[in-house]
This record gives structure tokens, C-alpha cells and sequence, in this order.
């Protein structure tokens, strides 16, 4: 799970304690878990994450970004102003990265995929631009809001993580078969630890 | 998956347009202040910010820029209204998160409910 040790790591390197209370913690450790779960998905499997396994993690991650945006939709009354048209170029920038990644799951279900796609290796084409897409405008998101990557060289390394996702397929392989309950004990071990970590301060 | 994720999407939507049925008081976009725009409500107490010098906020006090409140200028100045939300916005966050950081009794660093909420206090 390099992705999500690596994001946290980032996550963590400026004021690793600094806590909004646990709603708000909690919330953005969602919207993390997102991108970590974007992250892990688009780097090369090969024969160790089958395609249902890859299938299963992608609804996984449609569920966090459901819930990331529901949560604050919920639990914070001003939130929803951003997502009007008034709102800052960063939050476009998270809507956009969500019905990216829900048009991702919807142009890869059967029978759906043959229908828009003609060949395996043109549906493979454009679900991969389509995921780039996504993980810029997830970057963009994190980075603009400012509100955990506060630092030039957080934002540095976050774009170094996804650089290094969508172009260093030769070196970034994954090396564990993973499986969807192990991937859902990563996801809830790490939200925890995000929300906990600053609480204890 | 094909029936959870337009259910999803949808309860999002209602969620948007509706507003949410958790929380008691919610900040309601309307010209406060007089701004020229639909803006949030802001709640400020100058009893909570004793500790701060006046000039960190009140800069027309050394530089001559303007009278009255903030909101005079802030809202009415053609040149300053463009970046009401980013001078704000960083004004008040900053301050308070460099005061959690250094482990001081600090006012919300994140949470935008906990600010925009209509003010009432002195």
C-alpha cells in the first residue's frame, strides 16, 4: 500500500496534530482515502490484482468520495457553497475529480464498456486518460485548498506521488497481491490514524 | 453498483439543493454588510481577541487607508472586493492555525461553519 503510506506521509509532514475536531478530520480523511484508493487503482496490477479484485476497489472508492461529499454536505452548513458556481477554481477542480471518477465505474461496466468502446485495448486507452485526469484534478483540489498540504514542498511531493503513478509503470509495480478486505482494513486503519493522530494533541 | 451510484449521486443533489436536515443553524448567502454579491455571514467577537494587537488587523490604523469597520472598504472598494474571500479567508486562518500550532488557545482553523455563522457577539 505505497500510495496510501506515501500520501499520509505528505499529509503529515506540516502540522502533523493540527486538528479541526474530529467531524472535520474525519471528513478530509475521506476525501484522502479517495486519492490514496485513485492512486493505488492506477498503478499496473499486472496478474496480481485481477480485474475483479481492480472492479470491487473502484466502487470501493466511488463509496469514499460519495462519503466525503456527503459528510460535509451533512455536518457543515456553509460547505454547500461551494458547490456553486461562485465556488474557487480548486473545489471545480474536486467536483470534477468525483463524476471523473464515477464515469470511470459507469464506462467500465458491462455492457456498457462494448458498447462505447470497440476494442479492450481502446477502452484501456481512454480509462487510463480518463483516471489521469482525475488524479490531476484530485491533486489540484488537495493543493488549492491549502488546508492540510500547506507547504511548497507537500504540494512538491504530492505531484512527485502522481507523476510517478502515471508514468513510472516500468518501476511502480505492485509487488502484493492485494485483496478487497485487505484493501478495506488499509483504508479504515488509515483514516483512523489520520483523525486520531490529531486528536491526541 | 449500476442502482447505488445514481442513488449516490442523487442524495448528493437533494443534499445540495435542500440543505442539510443534521445541523440547527445554517449560514444563509444573502448581501450582508452590504456587499454587492450574495456572501456567508461571518461571526466575530472582539472579546475573543484581545490577545491581538489591533494593527494585526486594523492596518488602516498605521497606513491611512480607510475609516470605520473592515467591512466598509472590504465590501464597497472596487479594487479590494475581488479578493474579499482570499484576504479573509487567510487573515483568520492563518492566525489561528499559527496559534494551534503553537499549542495556544486558538479560534476554528478549518471548519467554515464554525465562522460563518451570523454575528452576534460584541
Amino acid at each position: 500500500m505505497f500510495c496510501f503510506a506515501t500520501l499520509w506521509v505528505i499529509v503529515f509532514l506540516s502540522a502533523p496534530t493540527l486538528s479541526a475536531g474530529w467531524v472535520w478530520d474525519t471528513g478530509n480523511a475521506l476525501g484522502f482515502a479517495a486519492m490514496a484508493g485513485l492512486l493505488f487503482l492506477s498503478v499496473p496490477g499486472g496478474a496480481r490484482l485481477a480485474p475483479r479484485q481492480h472492479e470491487l476497489i473502484a466502487y470501493g472508492l466511488v463509496i469514499l468520495v460519495a462519503a466525503h461529499v456527503l459528510w460535509f454536505l451533512l455536518l457543515d452548513g456553509a460547505v454547500v457553497q461551494y458547490l456553486t458556481t461562485d465556488a474557487p477554481a480548486y473545489m471545480w477542480s474536486g467536483i470534477a475529480a468525483a463524476i471523473l471518477v464515477i464515469v470511470l465505474v459507469l464506462l467500465a461496466l458491462m455492457p456498457t464498456r462494448l458498447s462505447v468502446h470497440k476494442t479492450f485495448g481502446r477502452f484501456r486507452r481512454w480509462h487510463r486518460a480518463i483516471a489521469i485526469v482525475a488524479i490531476l484534478a484530485s491533486a489540484y483540489h488537495l493543493i488549492g485548498s491549502g488546508l492540510y498540504l500547506q507547504s511548497p514542498m507537500q504540494a512538491a511531493l504530492l505531484l512527485l506521488l502522481c507523476v510517478l503513478v502515471i508514468f513510472g509503470r516500468r518501476v511502480l509495480v505492485q509487488t502484493a497481491r492485494v485483496k478487497v478486505p485487505v484493501f478495506v482494513a488499509v483504508t479504515a486503519a488509515s483514516i483512523v490514524i489520520f483523525v486520531t493522530v490529531r486528536l491526541v494533541d | 453498483m449500476r442502482i447505488a451510484i445514481p442513488i449516490l449521486f442523487l442524495s448528493i443533489v437533494v443534499l445540495a439543493m435542500v440543505g442539510t436536515p443534521v445541523l440547527g443553524e445554517k449560514p444563509e448567502l444573502a448581501h450582508h454588510y452590504n456587499s454587492p454579491e450574495p456572501i456567508l455571514p461571518m461571526t466575530f467577537a472582539h472579546r475573543d481577541h484581545t490577545d491581538t494587537q489591533c494593527i494585526d488587523c486594523h492596518h488602516n490604523y498605521v497606513d491611512n487607508t480607510g475609516v470605520d469597520s473592515c467591512m466598509s472598504c472590504h465590501v464597497s472598494n472596487a479594487e479590494v472586493w475581488p479578493l474579499f474571500e482570499e484576504q479573509f479567508h487567510a487573515l483568520c486562518m492563518d492566525c489561528h492555525q499559527d496559534l494551534a500550532k503553537q499549542g495556544k488557545p486558538s479560534g476554528p482553523v478549518r471548519q467554515c461553519q464554525a465562522c460563518h455563522l451570523q454575528d452576534r457577539l460584541p
